[in-house]
């Protein structure tokens, strides 16, 4: 059993992983991940200029349909990545809305939520 | 889990916007929303609101709490006599809005309010002097600052991010409470968005997160001491008004003729019971 689970703690993540959903407010627009990226760095270029703009933010995976997609972003930029988003509220004068799904040092444990574990599913796997 | 709060939700005309902008509220995470009227000078004075219909489902009404507030704007002129009076006290919460250095050190001193906030989306106007702040964290007084504005509006923003990171770098951001202000569903953000953004305001990573918790818990608390006690130590209500479950703590209360009789020949394990009454009401 000892080899089935490791057990990683990081205390300062070199990356970590964003997982975000681009909210249109029922407004159409044909998204590719070029355009996604461009859309990030110009909302990092908005509200911390230069700086902001020099964080590398890498796209790992981009859904078209749903706007969904899933960040890399240098532990150190984090904040200023996250905030960008936050404070980004229109695109071609049209109200759009990044939502911030997940976040966390490890990619794997974007595909789960914690929050929906029950102590018998916990104690099943063990 | 702890519940996240937002307290500062503008009340609008418009009944479907104002249904749409709660629902949100409530599908981003928040489950303690408070609807705000503001009462400029020469505004007429109306008792709360009540709460508005959303249809939601059963889960969603469980965990979701809502709540009336006001805001009074002030200036030197205001006649601040009626803060204290029962249409006032209808509201959860009671906040004033200082405008002019008059009027600022007036809410911290002697006014008996829960909450101070500001316009911080244009030039304040005056200076939030350090004496005056912290005869108001004494008096247990809250404060907040609203990010819907930097929302908005990229000049907005500016004036926010000033107006703020000045005011948490002074206060060291304790007794701070962060809300939206939010009049559309589009200013509105996710509870974890908001706690990322105050750490870009100053304030340290625990802070920004009791700001949006605990911090609003304390605060409806002591609300609640203002409206509802005399001098916070004692409440009074009528007997109908007590739940089933609290009915034994005044039944040794009841008249002597009608329990002399039962007093006889009560058991041992009711003695428990009458003594708990009788510390109570000493209490």
């Amino acid at each position: 059993m000892e080899g089935e689970f490791e057990r990683i703690v990081l205390k300062s993540p070199q990356y970590h992983y964003m997982m975000v959903q681009l909210d249109l407010f029922g407004a159409k627009a044909n998204f590719d991940s070029d355009l996604f990226k461009n859309l990030i760095m110009k909302a990092l270029k908005g509200l911390h200029g230069d700086v902001g703009g020099s964080i590398s933010v890498d796209i790992i995976r981009f859904e078209k349909k749903s706007l969904k997609s899933i960040l890399r972003v240098p532990s150190i930029g984090l904040v200023k990545v996250w905030s960008a988003l936050t404070l980004y509220s229109s695109h071609n004068d049209k109200p759009c809305h990044f939502k911030v799904s997940k976040v966390s040092p490890h990619l794997p444990s974007l595909s789960v939520n914690s929050r929906d574990f029950t102590s018998e599913l916990l104690l099943e796997k063990v | 889990m702890v519940k996240f709060h937002d307290l500062n939700i503008a009340r609008v005309k418009d009944a479907v916007a104002q249904k749409h902008t709660l629902r949100i509220a409530c599908r981003l995470g928040y489950e303690v929303v408070a609807v705000t009227t503001v009462l400029k000078n020469g505004d007429e004075l109306t008792a709360a609101p009540p709460p508005i219909e959303l249809q939601l489902t059963k889960e969603e009404q469980q965990n979701f709490q809502q709540l009336s507030r006001i805001t009074v704007v002030l200036s030197d002129k205001t006649n601040n006599s009626y803060l204290g009076n029962d249409k006032i006290k209808s509201y959860d919460i009671l906040a004033v809005q200082p405008t002019t250095e008059k009027s600022f050190q007036v809410a911290c001193s002697e006014l008996n309010v829960d909450l101070i906030t500001f316009d911080f989306s244009t030039w304040l106007g005056f200076h939030l002097k350090h004496q005056y702040v912290q005869t108001a964290l004494r008096l247990g007084k809250y404060f907040e600052f609203t990010y819907g504005p930097a929302i908005r509006d990229t000049t907005c923003r500016r004036y926010v991010f000033q107006n703020t990171t000045d005011f948490v770098q002074r206060k060291e951001g304790q007794n701070t409470i962060i809300s939206s202000g939010a009049e559309w569903p589009t200013d509105l953000r996710a509870p974890y968005d908001v706690a990322n953004l105050a750490i870009l305001f100053g304030m340290k990573e625990g802070q920004a997160k009791s700001s949006l918790t605990s911090t609003p818990r304390a605060l409806l608390l002591k609300a609640a001491t203002r409206r509802l006690t005399v001098k916070s130590s004692i409440t009074i209500g009528h007997v109908t008004s007590i739940p089933e479950k609290d009915k034994w703590k005044i039944e040794g209360s009841k008249p002597p003729s009608t329990d002399a009789g039962k007093r006889q020949n009560t058991d041992d394990h009711d003695e428990p019971k009458k003594k708990k009454s009788k510390k109570l009401k000493s209490n």
